[in-house]
């Protein structure tokens, strides 16, 4: 009795199955608007934004789209590449690295004394400039990695520690000219050459972007840093060290910041205690611009990048334009905030 | 009497039945990129009813339900609220038609009292425009007497054992006048007492006329509180029984089409040589003296009500956090286990008991996280990714743990729930680890696919690696152990060998009771 009912069943669904199959509605696809693609894109979005900035500049003044400017915007931009690129890597750990500034002009500061008063040669100089980043780096990362203290207030701390100790190298806080740039051609050819055209900076962003890049999507050690910034916890248990892998950010963006503190310093051709000022801001700007965001342990090199070009053609165009460094501010901050706000409503709009 | 009759007659109970359904779901479809989750389903509640819906993993009962309480919208097909057709934008629509969804995991303020969890969102305001705090705890007080529940408002809600929780959040959804509720697998985590009062409870608030639309893969506990069932199987309705007039078999038929035995261990390894001991190790107040070994290729069950320390042994062995007091040893060397990753270097494995916060990186596909545990096994030189053996590795345990659908290169947030549950439990059968933890590896795992995993178990003891099962399911501890621990207020109650346990003694033990 019982076994007939299943034979029987079993031959109902049979059926059913194949009427079922052919009465299912064809997937109607939905309505794929313009926002639906700029949500599965983010990059989509990015390149628009600036096409249209380009766009503008271009239109309203004469100089932008000149190989000179050009040359220029490379140049300047390539400083704040090459920290946000490591400051990627921080904020898909879920922190923030806000001494980076702080870094820069310690850097610049120490390098400067270094070859004006210690006669000591461009190279050494150099790797010590360099270096004083790794150290400020490896300090956040121990108070963050190893003491736990929010990223937030720790980099706050080593911010104010940083920059404040970059006066202190100055006489009365005053900045330290380099005076001729004649005498040290491997020194300012850092800041200021160019290969085949293209500046010295901008080659060395690319590098590190490219190794940043290669560590995070061709690694297994960025898989695993992928795995900690999306849920550390989960991370955690699976065996992955979690302290290692946020102090290892932390201790790149030093080096990265004292990087770009030395080419500061061969631009400017000098040391300046309160140079860099507010430049965390573009760095975070253009890394959540390229849809990195703090929560999500989502991020992209090839994102940080364009936000990286939008936030400097914005300061170069303006500038050309004559707006002053406060209006400019203003206009990044509230990039930042718009940023912030998309990477918001796209989250919004495809999860649930 | 045969199936085909039955669902006749339950269709007609439907015609010729007095009662209006409260609420009518017809032709729901609904797709994702690649799959077709729901194909044209039919599905009614009537007031007062329980109406469970069962399947298999990613049979797309959570898909169904999402669609009722508005967090998806469906591809097409209608839903009629007493009558009345109905749509739903977004989870807030359907609370205003009185559809509340209760979720596995619990959505409550844990540093919040009872009360004011209860009220979350509509505190009682006096005239004056402040919150009328005595009227808040008079109320939820009232509330939790009318449904027999021994809790006190003014508990902090962190402090709460997670079936308390489940019912504190089912006391908000009664307070919010809801009349259709849904509970979507929520007795996964739930031990056997815990399981008896949360039914309780339904049968009251069922009673006070409203409906639950109830989904489990617990096939005994549906027989028992529910008056309907309806079975999905691929996106399809397969058919609506009651409950009474089925039996567990059938309904895995209906689930599966096929027959599927009850699960038994098959044979016995002889276990080897002592792999772990641990000797009177214990953590602060919350676990005392424990002493047991561990031989090779054994299975050592660990049972308890929730709560009675297996999750804090979990944290000491695994070094979550460490033991403060007694000694481990691994392999015959004295151990201090300080941190997850020496655990794992020590040969430990964890599936742990959440899935969705502890288990899975969301963001990462179902193939990056069945390798994440041992990711030197899917590069080149242990260091460059080597997609090829990334796919292979994944392709392995999808098969092998059948993991539908078949598509590793999915985000794993876009799996159902079971199936992200044997996502969890892959990253670790393939690290070869020689003492393997579970802590509830089956939860949320259809019937099919548990037996699959308890093969596979099988299949690791006879490879020499050391297994600890922690469950509330006895069934489970009782098929899969060659021995038993029972704990009880974070100390070892009782420890027997396989052939000694039963039900009645092994529950005895956990309550304490003889
Ligand atoms: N947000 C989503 N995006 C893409 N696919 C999804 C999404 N949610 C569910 N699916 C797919 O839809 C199908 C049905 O999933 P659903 O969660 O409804 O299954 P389920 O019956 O609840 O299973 P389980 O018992 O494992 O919880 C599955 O194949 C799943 O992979
Ligand atoms: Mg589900």
């Amino acid at each position: 009795m019982k076994r007939e009912g299943v034979v029987m069943y079993e031959g109902t669904t049979a059926l059913d199955t194949v009427a079922a199959q052919e009465a299912c509605p064809p997937r109607e696809e939905p309505s794929r608007n313009w926002w639906a693609l700029l949500s599965d894109m983010p990059q989509i979005g990015l390149l628009i934004m600036l096409a249209v900035l380009v766009l503008f500049f271009a239109l309203t003044t004469p100089t932008f789209l000149t190989f000179r400017n050009l040359a220029i915007l490379a140049g300047s931009i390539s400083m704040i590449g090459i920290v946000a690129a490591a400051m990627t890597l921080v904020i898909i750990g879920g922190n923030l690295d806000l001494s980076v500034a702080g870094i820069i002009a310690l850097t610049s500061m120490v390098v400067a004394n270094l070859i004006v008063g210690w006669q000591w040669s461009e190279g050494a100089s150099v790797v010590a400039g360099v270096l004083v980043g790794l150290v400020v780096g490896v300090l956040n990362g121990f108070l963050v990695a190893q003491l736990g203290i929010n990223s937030v207030i720790a980099t706050l701390a080593t911010y104010s520690i940083a920059r404040w100790s970059a006066y202190l190298l100055g006489t009365k806080g005053r900045s330290i000219p380099l005076g001729y740039a004649e005498e040290r051609p491997f020194f300012d050819s850092i800041g200021q050459g160019t290969v085949l055209g293209v500046p010295v900076p901008f080659l060395i962003m690319v590098v590190i972007l490219t190794a940043i890049w290669l560590f995070l999507t061709w690694t297994r050690f960025g898989r695993e840093f992928l795995a900690v910034g999306g849920n550390s916890l989960a991370a955690l248990l699976t065996g992955i060290s979690v302290r290692r892998y946020t102090f290892f950010a932390f201790a790149l963006t030093g080096l990265c910041a004292g990087i770009c503190g030395v080419i500061f310093a061969s631009r400017l051709a000098g040391g300046y205690p309160g140079g860099a000022m507010g430049w965390e801001l573009d760095i975070i700007a253009a890394v959540f611009l390229g849809g990195t965001s703090l929560t999500g342990g989502q991020g992209s090199i090839l994102g940080t990048l364009l936000g990286v070009i939008i936030i400097g053609s914005l300061r170069n165009g303006m500038a050309l334009l004559g707006i002053d460094i406060t209006a400019q501010n203003i206009a990044t901050g509230s990039v930042l905030l718009l940023a912030v706000l998309y990477d918001r409503l796209r989250r919004g709009g495809t999860e649930l | 009497m045969g199936q085909a009759e039955r669902l006749e007659s339950s269709a007609k109970l439907q015609v010729t039945g007095a009662t209006q359904p409260r609420l009518v779901m017809e032709g729901i479809s609904k797709s994702f990129p690649g799959v077709q989750a729901l194909c044209a389903v039919d599905f009614d509640l009537l007031p007062g009813e329980v109406h469970a819906l069962v399947g298999q993993n990613g049979a797309g009962k959570t898909t169904l339900v999402k669609i009722v309480s508005g967090a998806h919208p469906a591809d097409a097909g209608r839903i009629l609220i007493e009558g009345q057709e109905v749509r739903f934008h977004s989870p807030a629509d359907a609370r205003r038609h009185g559809i509340m969804t209760v979720h596995q995991d619990w959505n409550l303020f844990p540093d919040l009292s009872v009360a004011e969890n209860i009220f979350a969102g509509r505190m009682p305001i006096k005239a004056s425009g402040i919150i009328d705090w005595d009227r808040c705890y008079e109320e939820a007080a009232r509330e939790l007497r009318s449904l027999n529940l021994e809790l006190d408002p003014h508990t902090r809600v962190g402090l709460l054992r997670p079936a308390q929780m489940q019912m504190v959040e089912i006391v908000r959804c009664v307070c919010a006048n809801a009349s259709i509720m849904i509970l979507d697998e929520p007795t996964a985590a739930l031990g056997p007492h815990e399981i008896e009062s949360l039914f309780a409870m339904i049968r009251c608030v069922v009673a006070g006329g409203v409906s639950i639309l109830y989904i489990s893969h617990k096939l005994e506990e549906i027989q028992e509180i529910a008056d309907r069932v309806t079975v999905l199987r691929d996106g399809r309705k397969v058919g609506t029984v009651r409950a009474n007039e089925v039996d567990r078999l059938e309904l895995i038929r209906m689930m599966v089409g096929r027959e599927v035995e009850a699960p038994q261990k098959q044979t016995v390894v002889t276990p080897g040589a002592e792999i772990l001991r641990a000797n009177r190790i214990g953590k602060s107040k919350a676990l005392h003296d424990i002493t047991f070994s561990l031989r090779e290729g054994e299975i050592l069950g660990v049972f308890g009500l929730l709560g009675a320390g297996q999750k804090q042994l979990i944290d000491v062995l695994y070094g979550i956090t460490p033991a403060d007091r007694g000694e481990i040893w691994v392999n015959g060397n004295q151990v201090r286990i300080q941190s997850p990753e020496m655990a794992k270097r020590l040969g430990f494995g964890l599936v742990p008991g959440d899935r969705k916060r502890e288990g899975l990186v969301q963001i990462l596909s179902a193939n990056a996280n069945l390798t994440l545990a041992n990711t030197s096994l899917i590069s080149f030189a242990k260091l460059l990714l080597s997609p090829r053996k990334e796919y292979e590795q994944g392709w392995h345990w999808i098969n092998s743990l059948d993991i539908r659908p078949k598509d590793g290169g999915r985000l794993v947030k876009y799996f159902s729930g079971g199936n992200q549950q044997k996502v969890v439990l892959g990253k670790w059968l393939q690290n070869n680890c020689k003492v393997l933890i579970l802590d509830h590896p089956t939860q949320g795992v259809d019937v099919g696919a548990k037996n699959e995993i308890y093969s596979l178990l099988e299949e690791l003891a006879k490879a020499r690696i050391a297994i600890i099962l922690v469950s509330t399911e006895l069934p489970e501890i009782l098929a899969m152990s060659d021995r038993i621990l029972v704990m009880r207020n974070g100390t070892i109650a009782a420890e027997l060998p396989r052939q000694e346990a039963t039900n009645e003694k092994l529950l005895a033990y956990a309550t304490g009771g003889n």
